[in-house]
């Protein structure tokens, strides 16, 4: 079974358009080109439907880096 | 050099973002010039939501039959502007389609929220200010460009604060809605500039309740759910594909486990599975859909490995079968493979083989054509025969903007060329056989309802096309208002069927001394019977009856017109100038042509 981090991983490059290994906990709308306003929101609507999960929009806004994906998803009982 | 279609098939197209990186990628390589263009479109969208997304996932959808669409995304809420503005970049981008998208919410949102705010006499006026503020946008396109334009019709709510009772008001907050719909429809019903998308059936199909996710709506404007944007895209593509003459044209079909269920070879006739019970309505039902295509101008053709004589007596004696002998244009029984008998069969009825979708349960056939024909659609059948009707619906690749008088009988006129090439088996030289169809050639001046047919002829016509000039219906109609030329058609009938609207020439009769022949073409369907010449000589009889000296004729060599280079020295045409891919030709009015005395000839 693939694990919620390689999922995790996989879903965010695809939406970016970069590469996994390129990812890091700081990977951020600052030092990322396609993490603009759009695929951010992209990327809300493929979390919310891979993981199952309904973000608010609080936290839609407290997304800063990938840190804080994964602790939006951990918050919501997902073990990564 | 990749085309986009190529591109396409290397890539995965699932979700919307798949769509979405192919849409990316596909423009990086059209920047970087590394993608092969054989065919383009320029797409303006207008839009009171966000759109974002929309532009990527179209062009990776266009990919698919293999165009690359240019696309202008004004920014959301500007379309008023765009609109009235005639410096706007909408007008200056020259788009080809206009998608207007202006949604129920944005232009009525307090009338949303509270709908019984308005008196029954309020709604009523609502519905006729409606109607004007959409028409008065469309006429100020209409009025700027020819481009065709498609206009969203609203969104009807499922809501309503009155509950199960609206039914019951005297003029309803729903009513009224369903009634601008109502309204739009029946105003371009004869126009074939507006096309009406049906948007509220599409957010039907999805689910009016999957449609709009309220976060992404309050955080961005998004009013279709980023998810669904591929089926709106595809829907978007239903017009792109015949305004890019990317309309296929026939569906070839296997027979065992397609057309019936079992193998004929195996079980006979009685045991196939084929009527009105659980395994066979499958594809009795399956039959008469493609049956309903084929009455609509779609060509069918078998492709099948079985014994013809098995078959056949399936098609003809089975008394559940729908699609009978003379529903097919041609037919390939027999155990050659299926890719020499596609080629076989397009050869046959004409057509190109990126005319033609192919239906057949066999995934290794299916396989051995994806990867040795191409340019052939591959429909992939599921296994479960009970979801053939479905996919079959599913396809929309068959789209025409409007169903020509031709589209309708061009299966009559397949099954007369049958018949013709019996004919040509038993009679023995060309002439004779032309004798013996007593050709009539109908020649007409164009009037306004041929134009799309006229337009769909320049597009269309490869092979009989001496200076293969492509014309839209816009151009055509300036032409035929403009004294200085003239287009003059064709219609050949023969003892077996009318052709249809065949063959044209458009002249320009400025200079009163010398016409010129600017287009010249005929229809594949009629080469071979020289009803060519009856059109020229019709040019060059009017030409000296006008005290017209010199006709002047060229030749525009394209990939694919080899066969009418030549057309001019054949017919008395002297040459004047030119190279072997451009020349012109001059025929001296002094002269005397003659055509074959066996065609006849009517002027209307």
């Amino acid at each position: 079974m693939i694990s919620n981090n390689q999922k995790l991983m996989t879903l965010i490059s695809s939406v970016l358009n970069i590469d996994e290994n390129s990812i890091n906990n700081e990977t951020s709308p600052e030092n990322t080109e396609s993490w603009d306003s759009f695929n951010a929101l992209v990327m809300v609507s493929e979390l919310e439907s891979q993981f199952e999960v309904q973000f608010s929009i609080e936290e839609v806004y407290s997304v800063t880096c990938v840190k804080d994906i994964k602790d939006a998803l951990i918050k919501y009982g997902i073990v990564l | 050099m990749d085309t986009p279609v190529e591109v396409f098939n290397q890539s995965s197209s699932e979700s919307f973002t798949d769509y979405l990186s192919l849409g990316k990628k596909l423009a990086i390589l059209n920047n970087q010039n590394k993608l092969q263009i054989d065919s383009s479109i320029k797409i303006a969208i207008l839009s009171s939501s966000s759109m974002n997304g929309v532009s990527d996932v179209l062009v990776a959808q266009c990919s698919s039959f293999n165009v690359f669409p240019e696309i202008y995304t004004a920014e959301y809420g500007q379309y008023a502007q765009e609109i009235l503005n005639s410096q706007s970049h909408l007008y200056s981008f020259n788009p080809d389609l206009i998608i207007v998208n202006i949604d129920f919410k944005a232009i009525a949102e307090s009338y949303e929220l509270l709908p019984y705010q308005k008196t029954t006499e309020e709604r009523k006026s609502w519905l006729s200010e409606t109607i004007i503020f959409f028409e008065s946008f469309i006429n100020e396109i209409t009025f700027k460009t020819s481009a065709k334009v498609l206009l969203h019709n609203l969104a009807v709510p499922i809501y309503s604060p009155i509950g199960i009772i609206e039914s019951k008001e005297t003029y309803g907050f729903l009513e009224s809605i369903e009634d601008v719909n109502r309204g739009l429809r029946d105003k371009y019903k004869l126009s074939n500039q507006v096309f009406i998308y049906d948007f509220n059936a599409f957010c039907s199909k999805i689910g009016k309740t999957n449609i709009l996710d309220y976060k992404m709506y309050y955080l961005a404007d998004i009013k279709v759910k980023t998810q669904f944007i591929p089926n709106l895209c595809s829907d978007y593509s239903k017009y792109i594909q015949p305004l890019t003459f990317k309309t296929k044209k026939c569906i070839v079909l296997d027979l065992d486990n397609t057309l019936w269920g079992g193998i004929v070879g195996e079980v006979g006739l009685e045991g196939v599975n084929l009527g009105p019970t659980p395994e066979g309505r499958s594809f009795l039902e399956f039959q008469k859909k493609l049956l309903a295509l084929h009455n609509r101008g779609i060509i069918l053709a078998i492709n099948s490995k079985n014994n013809e004589e098995d078959a056949m007596n399936v098609i003809k004696n089975h008394p559940y079968m729908a699609l009978r002998e003379d529903c097919f244009a041609a037919t390939r029984i027999n155990w050659e493979d299926k890719v020499s008998n596609l080629k076989s069969l397009a050869e046959e009825i004409n057509i190109g083989l990126d005319s033609i979708v192919f239906f057949d349960d066999d995934q290794m056939n299916r396989d051995m054509v994806k990867t040795l024909l191409p340019e052939v659609i591959v429909v992939d059948l599921p296994k479960d025969f009970s979801q053939y009707v479905s996919t079959l619906e599913d396809l929309s690749c068959f789209e025409t903007l409007s169903l020509s008088h031709e589209d309708v009988q061009r299966n009559e006129m397949y099954q007369a060329e049958k018949n013709r090439n019996n004919l040509l088996k038993n009679t023995t030289t060309l002439s004779d056989y032309l004798q013996t169809l007593n050709l009539i050639v109908y020649i007409e001046e164009v009037a306004t309802n041929m134009i799309p047919r006229i337009a769909q002829l320049t597009q269309k016509t490869n092979q009989f096309n001496l200076t293969t000039k492509r014309l839209t219906e816009e151009k055509i109609q300036k032409i035929v208002n403009d004294d200085n030329f003239r287009i003059i058609s064709i219609r050949v009938i023969d003892k077996f069927g009318d052709n249809g609207l065949t063959g044209l020439t458009i002249i320009n009769i400025k200079d009163s001394t010398s016409w010129q022949i600017e287009t010249f073409l005929l229809s594949c369907r009629v080469i071979g019977r020289k009803a060519e010449e009856v059109l020229l000589s019709y040019v060059i009889n009017d030409a000296k009856a006008n005290n017209v000296k010199f006709v002047f004729g060229y030749f525009f060599e394209s990939k694919k017109n080899s066969l009418v280079r030549d057309f001019y020295p054949n017919n008395g045409f002297k040459k004047i100038d030119g190279t072997e891919q451009r020349s012109t030709w001059r025929f001296d009015t002094k002269k005397t042509y003659l055509f074959p005395s066996y065609i006849k000839y009517k002027v209307l």
